[in-house]
C-alpha cells in the first residue's frame, strides 16, 4: 500500500501540470498574437514597411503581373523561428493614377511559438479559447466537408474572436478540437 | 495509508456515478413536452398565427399594442404554456389575403422545465450548451449595455449565445447572467 501512494501522487501531479498549460501566459512579445498581428508584424503594414522591419525582401510577383491583373498576392516568410504566410492586396493611392503599394491584410501561422497573451496557441482547445476571449464576440463555425457546402465537418472548425461585429479578428483553425493554425486579419460585411 | 487509498477509490466512484446520473438526466428530456428547438417550445411554434395560438392555449390573447392608435407591428404576450411561463413575441405579417395577421416570431422562457434536446437548460454554463451544438454555427459574446445616448459598453455579467443552422432562418438564443443560463428563446433571425 505504501508503494501505491507515490504512484498516485505522481499521477495527480501530472494531471495538475497538464491543467496548468492552458493558463501559461505568453511572455515572448516577439511571437505575441494580438488583434493587430503577430509580434511586430502588423496587419495593414505595407510591403516596404515589412521589408524594413524584417530586413529582407518579400517575394511578391503579382504586383508586376500586367497580364492577369491580379490584385492579391501572398508570401511565405521566415520571421525569427516562425514560418508566416502573409497575404497582400493592392492599395491604390489617390495622388497619382495607377499608383499603388501592396498592403498586408492578414498573417497566418502554424508555429507553436506564436501565442496570445493568455497562452492560446497551437494545440489549445475550444474551451481555452472561449475562456480566454470571454470579453470578445466569438463566431464558432464547423467547416464544410465538401465543396457544395452541404455537409458540416465533425472534426474541423474555426473560431473567430473580434471586439465588434466587424473589424480586426483572430481566427483559430481547429481539428479534433485542437488549434492547428492561427490567422490575424479583419472582417467587414460586404452585404451591408 | 489504507484510508487514503480508500478515499481516492471513493472519490473516483462518486465522480463516475455523478457523470452517469447527468447523462441519464439529459437523455430523459429528449421527449419532453417542453423541449425547445429553433422552431419553438413543444407545440408552441414560430409562425403560428394568433387564432392558432389562442386555440392551443385555450385563451384569448390581449394585445396591448393593438390599443395604440398610432398603429403597431409587433407585441409581446406573457402567458402560461402548460405549466411554464412564456413570453410570446408576435409580429404583424402583411400580405393581400391575410389582412395583416399576427404571427409568432419568437418564444422565450425562464422555466427550468424547458430544455434543449441535448438537455441544456436554465442554470447550465456555456460549454454545456456548446457541446450539444458541435455542428452548428454559433455567435456568442457579452451583451451591449447603454451608458448614455452615444455610448455602449460590453456587459460584465450578461452574455448571449446564438445557435443557428444552415437554413439561417431561425435561431436558439441562450441568455446568461453571471455565466449561468437564465433564459431560453427560439426566434426568427432578425436582419441587422
Amino acid at each position: 500500500m505504501r508503494k501505491l501512494l507515490p504512484l498516485l501522487l505522481i499521477v495527480l501531479a501530472a494531471c495538475g501540470s497538464k491543467n496548468d498549460e492552458p493558463g501559461k501566459k505568453n511572455v515572448n512579445d516577439d511571437y505575441l498574437v494580438t488583434l493587430d498581428g503577430i509580434g511586430p508584424v502588423k496587419t495593414d503594414m505595407s510591403q516596404g514597411e515589412l521589408e524594413k522591419l524584417l530586413n529582407k525582401k518579400i517575394p511578391l510577383t503579382n504586383p508586376w503581373d500586367t497580364i492577369s491583373g491580379s490584385w492579391m498576392d501572398s508570401a511565405l516568410i521566415k520571421y525569427k523561428e516562425a514560418d508566416l504566410r502573409l497575404t497582400f492586396v493592392r492599395t491604390y493611392a489617390y495622388s497619382a493614377p495607377d499608383s499603388f503599394h501592396m498592403r498586408m491584410t492578414d498573417v497566418e501561422t502554424s508555429s507553436p511559438l506564436c501565442k496570445t497573451k493568455d497562452g492560446i496557441g497551437i494545440g489549445s482547445g475550444k474551451k481555452q479559447i472561449i475562456d480566454a476571449f470571454e470579453d470578445h464576440l466569438l463566431f464558432i463555425e464547423p467547416d464544410y466537408e465538401d465543396t457544395t457546402y452541404t455537409t458540416r465537418s465533425k472534426s474541423r472548425s474555426t473560431i473567430k474572436a473580434r471586439e465588434a461585429r466587424e473589424g480586426r479578428e483572430i481566427i483559430f483553425y481547429l481539428k479534433d478540437n485542437k488549434v492547428y493554425a492561427i490567422k490575424v486579419g479583419s472582417f467587414y460585411d460586404d452585404s451591408e | 495509508m489504507r484510508n487514503i487509498f480508500c478515499f481516492f477509490l471513493a472519490a473516483f466512484f462518486f465522480a463516475s456515478c455523478n457523470s452517469k446520473k447527468e447523462k441519464q438526466t439529459k437523455k430523459k428530456v429528449e421527449n419532453n413536452e417542453y423541449t425547445i428547438s429553433k422552431d419553438g417550445i413543444g407545440d408552441l411554434k414560430i409562425g403560428m398565427t394568433e387564432p392558432e395560438v389562442e386555440n392551443l392555449l385555450n385563451q384569448q390573447l390581449d394585445f396591448n399594442a393593438m390599443k395604440d392608435s398610432a398603429g403597431y407591428w409587433s407585441d409581446t404576450i406573457k402567458t402560461k404554456y402548460k405549466d411554464i411561463d412564456v413570453s410570446i413575441y408576435f409580429e404583424r405579417q402583411y400580405s393581400d389575403d391575410d389582412n395583416g395577421i399576427m404571427q409568432i416570431s419568437g418564444v422565450e422562457t425562464t422555466s427550468s422545465l424547458c430544455k434543449t434536446s441535448s438537455g441544456a437548460g436554465i442554470g447550465d454554463e456555456k460549454m454545456d450548451i456548446l457541446t450539444g451544438y458541435n455542428e452548428n454555427p454559433i455567435n456568442m459574446g457579452p451583451d451591449w449595455e447603454i451608458v448614455n445616448d452615444t455610448t455602449w459598453v460590453m456587459s460584465k455579467t450578461k452574455y448571449s449565445i446564438y445557435v443557428k443552422d444552415d437554413k439561417w432562418d431561425k435561431e436558439l438564443i441562450f441568455r446568461l447572467t453571471n455565466k449561468k443560463v437564465t433564459s431560453l428563446q427560439a426566434s426568427i433571425i432578425m436582419g441587422d
